[in-house]
């Protein structure tokens, strides 16, 4: 067996309030190999965002502890801020679910992506446009050209998403994290964009975390999946096997909470 | 039949919503009219729950707020019980108007910060006189509390005391208080996690059991409209495009339908493999400049010539399945439905509480 891609050994965050301490996330371990699509899924509060914001490094340190963090051939863990900002975005990308809040709306979406090259690649002027625009095109915005002059509010939830895409993928990176990459988006407009993760992902061999509390997703994109509850996995496998076989009672309970347009099922009052 | 003979709760008729856009500035000249609501006819029999689907901005929500009145008509009539609002007297507004009532999206929101839960349950029992005297208007208060399975105790507590599911049935609650026989429910569920929204969900039907209350469910989720409801229509860009029983999900005869269920995804990793997705390009189109003939033609894969000049009309099968789409007919050969595999295994719907780790 090759080693994992990323290895996450005994993770706990810990955040320290007016009311004392909260334990966000409860001692996780959990790998990610090469290619594959893991699935976190959870309710709010479950602690999966925190989980990979914490891997991410963009926590404060302090209260994060671990036994190991080791991803991308480095140990993330004791990783420096310098070293940490040139893995996000050249070896890991992430893609938020809100795209409002995570484009800068001062900025032309032109400048927020050509600026992808050229920190991460040192490339400028005409061969970061160009990169730019391939991009744009690879996600499925039209006259790719025209549009990289204009900013994010000039773009519908779905177009955004798909700047917020390309530029996670501007530097082909070996992760892609999404976390909740379609909640804020209409159904059809969903599908679009899993259709261009899934195809992103087959193309430049990315492995993939995706955050979701969407069990439907979840179905359709991933491979395996972790089931989160109070900062714990309380279950884990293929989605195959979870799905038809759920293992704790919380898995069981969250399945059977899904109401489904494709059965004749009723709900008792 | 029967229940055609009965009057119906709430009756739309060629229901208009338009709102003028004006440019801003100095001149503020008036530079277009969005037509959020244009054209729709519905009924809605008491007791019964029609469901409301359609993405954002097709003006699902327009709608639901033009029935309680939040939104002017701007032609067409809110018929309630076989009355015009637009014919009523002031006083007989008053009294019809506390038969229809809301429940919102957003918990959070909704609920005035400042006051306690007894206040924002009781003042409506207060200003429509449903109670006279502080006792009684407190005793009524208890006993709502109790109808939607929170503890009477939390009368003197504020909002920001209470999860998003208690406040949610704090707005039921308030909804309730006026004695309604219809509750328009605008996304009710569609901001809470799924554990917490099928104890709501389950709430609401209990209520509509025991109140005969109808509901007017608007979502964007199928599986919940799904759930609670005994007929579904389905709104784009401002008009119904499919309309009828629980079948509209099942077998639909509009494309767009078709695509909306075909895009939704199913919790089943076994179906999802198997699932051909039709998956529409583009968005939804400017509703200040909605396209000619069928308004879906532009996304539609399967637009005819005839589509993109004639809007189509709803016209309704022997089972009272309503489509507006000049290709109904032609749609299982063109947009065939990824066929539902063979039942297997699947977990039963058995209502179950949510263990608790720890």
């Amino acid at each position: 067996m090759t080693a994992a891609l990323l290895s996450i050994r005994n993770l706990t965050v810990r955040f320290h309030g007016e009311r004392g301490e909260t334990v966000a996330v409860d001692g996780v371990s959990f790998d990610l190999n090469a290619g594959e699509t893991l699935a976190i899924v959870g309710e709010s509060g479950s602690g999966k965002s925190v989980t990979m914001l914490a891997v991410m490094g963009l926590l404060a340190k302090a209260g994060v502890t671990a036994d190991n963090i080791f991803g991308c051939g480095r140990n993330l863990l004791n990783a420096g801020d310098v070293e940490m900002r040139a893995i996000r975005g050249r070896q890991i990308g992430m893609i938020f679910q809100d795209p409002m809040t995570s484009l800068n709306p001062v900025l032309t979406i032109g400048r927020q992506l050509t600026e992808m090259f050229e920190i991460h690649l040192g490339l400028s002027g005409a061969a970061s446009r160009k990169g730019a625009i391939d991009l744009l095109n690879l996600v499925g915005v039209p006259s790719a050209g025209t549009r990289l002059k204009d900013y994010p509010h000039q773009f519908s939830g779905g177009m955004r998403q798909r700047v917020m895409i390309a530029m996670a993928v501007a530097c082909k990176p070996q992760i892609l994290i999404a976390d909740e990459p379609t909640t804020a988006l209409d159904v059809t407009i969903q599908a679009q964009i899993l259709e261009i993760l899934s195809g992103l992902q087959s193309e430049f061999g990315m492995a993939m975390i995706m955050i979701s509390h969407d069990l439907g997703v979840v179905a359709g994109i991933a491979d395996r999946m972790l089931v989160m509850h109070s900062g714990r996995i309380v279950e884990q496998g293929l989605v195959d096997d979870v799905f038809a076989n759920p293992q704790m009672p919380y898995t069981r309970s969250l399945l059977a909470a899904v109401p489904r347009f494709d059965l004749e099922t009723e709900m008792t009052p | 039949m029967i229940l055609a003979r009965k009057v119906p709760l709430l009756e739309l008729i060629d229901l208009k919503v338009h709102f003028p856009v004006s440019s801003g500035g100095f001149l503020n000249r008036r530079c277009g009219i969005v037509r959020a609501v244009d054209g729709i006819s519905l009924r809605i029999m008491p007791g019964q729950t029609l469901g409301l689907v359609g993405e954002s901005g097709c003006g699902k929500s327009t709608l639901g707020r033009a029935v309680v009145g939040l939104a002017k008509a701007t032609s067409g009539a809110v018929v309630i019980r076989g009355k015009n609002i637009d014919n009523m007297t002031t006083a007989e507004k008053a009294s019809e108007r506390r038969r229809v009532q809301m429940i919102f999206q957003d918990p959070y929101a909704s609920l005035n910060p400042r006051m306690t839960i007894g206040d924002i349950i009781g003042e409506p029992v207060m200003l429509h006189g449903l109670r006279s005297g502080k006792a009684a208007v407190e005793a009524r208060v208890k006993e709502l509390l109790e109808l939607v399975e929170l503890s009477p105790a939390y009368a003197d507590r504020y909002p920001h005391e209470f999860s998003g599911g208690q406040r949610q049935r704090v707005g039921i609650a308030r909804a309730l208080a006026c004695e309604p026989d219809l509750i328009v429910c605008d996304e009710p569920v569609s901001a809470l996690d799924v554990s917490i929204q099928a104890q709501v969900m389950r709430l609401m039907m209990r209520l509509q059991k025991d109140l005969g209350l109808s509901y007017l469910f608007i979502a964007h989720g199928l599986g919940v409209v799904k759930q609670i409801s005994d007929e579904i229509a389905v709104m784009y860009l401002g008009q119904l495009v499919e309309h009828g029983g629980r079948q509209v999900f099942q077998h639909p005869r509009h494309a767009y339908t078709r695509a909306l269920v075909s895009a939704a995804p199913i919790p089943d990793p076994k179906i999802e493999r198997r699932r051909k997705r039709i998956i529409l390009t583009g968005d939804l189109p400017n509703p200040m400049n909605p396209p000619s003939g069928c308004r879906f033609q532009t996304r539609c894969p399967i637009a005819s010539d005839r589509c993109r000049t004639d809007p189509p009309q709803m016209h309704y099968a022997e089972n009272r399945h309503g489509a507006a789409c000049w290709r109904t007919d032609e749609l299982d050969a063109l947009m065939p439905m990824a066929t539902s595999p063979e039942p297997g295994p699947t977990i039963p719907v058995v209502p179950q509480p949510i263990a608790d780790i720890g």
